[in-house]
């Protein structure tokens, strides 16, 4: 059944990308348009750690901002993620939240957490595409020792956008995008600069204006078993 | 949701050294912006360093955030060779005593109790070279490793 757009849905949008890529950036230029735009967008910032300091910087810009820490979002503290969307439905009704998760987090298993919160509040869970930030400037360096995590997220993605062009150069920026190319080739490409606002507007609509599947069990299985083999 | 996949790769997350710290910081003397970006930038740099100079081989990414009740400012490094991208909202000639300092720190190659230690020396160092008073209010690091709710 289709999902028709009314004021009971909540759309997440999750923007992934290993830690340096620019998410925190991204988001908060992404957040400011969209409230320009007049959306009601709330932000959520996981850490694994304790302390949040990608939650105080977000906080810092005014925006409506809640922080996770003390574990990974998408299994750890799942159910902490779903208490949490509950609670910014009843007390703000966001058309969006914006994810950051903590750069560990397996984008599909952090749908099926969002989808736990349409158990506590009469919401409809929507996605938008699942975006990955590529930093361009240290791809090398990236994929000779985390690899594995990089080509995770990047497999997740339905939109990876290669981040710092502004700073890389062409020979960078196209091994990132033959990268992503080789290992999601049904995945967006677009070149962004965040540090400079290049591909904000753009983000901003696809968050608004796509959406991506919901979470199903198969679909993370098979994932999960094209690249770790098992399962 | 396979579990074994699961653990496989939030093992490899573990491979990452992370320290966290909380700090109130008090300069006898007021500190303008400018002043305060070159603490920052000086504290990102040498706490960088001294995880590198003793076995990380990435960074993740080095963050602090300063925030006092003139303003607040944000300094990241992610890549030792361009140095830290600091960005703040203090307006001109704004100055401060008292502020509260949170770092983050997340590298590869080394575990959290060496970035914590190095860490730690690091920033004691720097903070006394400003003469800037501080008391911890939060440290964190991870004491067991993230798989261990997975039972791995």
């Amino acid at each position: 059944m289709a999902i028709s757009r009314t004021s009971d849905v909540m759309k997440i949008a999750q923007i992934a990308g290993f830690l340096g890529s620019g998410k925190t950036t991204l988001l908060i230029e992404v957040a400011k348009e969209l409230v320009a735009r007049g959306k009601r967008v709330a932000i959520v910032v996981n850490d694994v750690g304790e302390i949040n300091v990608d939650f105080k910087i977000v906080e810092s810009y005014g925006l409506k901002a809640k922080e996770l820490s003390g574990g990974c979002i998408c299994c750890e503290i799942a159910g902490n993620f779903a208490n949490t969307l509950a609670l910014l439905w009843t007390s703000f009704k966001p058309d969006i939240v914006i994810v950051e998760p903590s750069g560990v987090a397996i984008p599909w298993g952090l749908k099926r957490a969002a989808e736990y919160s349409e158990a506590e509040v009469p919401v409809i869970i929507e996605h938008a595409p699942v975006i990955t930030l590529v930093d361009s400037t240290r791809i090398d360096t990236l994929l000779g020792t985390v690899r594995r995590l990089v080509v995770t997220q990047i497999r997740e993605a339905d939109v990876c956008l290669i981040n710092k062009v502004d700073a890389s150069d062409d020979a960078r920026i196209k091994r990132s995008e033959d990268l992503v190319k080789e290992i999601n080739p049904k995945c967006e490409l677009m070149r962004t600069s965040t540090h400079d606002g290049m591909g904000v507007k753009e983000v901003a609509d696809i968050i608004a204006e796509r959406t991506s599947s919901r979470y199903d069990e198969a679909v993370e299985r098979e994932l999960l078993r094209q690249q770790y083999g098992s399962g | 949701m396979d579990e074994d996949v699961h653990i496989a790769m939030h093992r490899e997350a573990d491979e990452l050294g992370k320290f966290a710290t909380q700090l109130r910081v008090h300069a006898p003397k007021a500190m303008s912006r400018e002043e305060a970006a070159k603490v920052l930038g000086e504290l990102l740099t040498v706490v960088t360093k001294s995880c590198m100079d003793h076995g990380a081989d990435l960074v993740g990414h080095v963050k602090a955030f300063l925030k006092t009740t003139n303003g607040a400012m944000s300094a990241s490094l992610i890549d030792p060779q361009k140095g830290p991208n600091i960005t703040h909202d203090f307006g001109q000639g704004e100055t401060f005593q008292d502020a509260e300092l949170t770092m983050h720190v997340i590298v590869h190659g080394i575990w959290d109790p060496e970035v914590r230690e190095h860490s730690r020396e690091a920033i004691d160092a720097v903070l006394r070279k400003y003469d800037l008073h501080y008391e911890v209010i939060k440290d964190f690091y991870e004491k067991e490793k993230g798989v261990a709710h997975h039972g791995g």
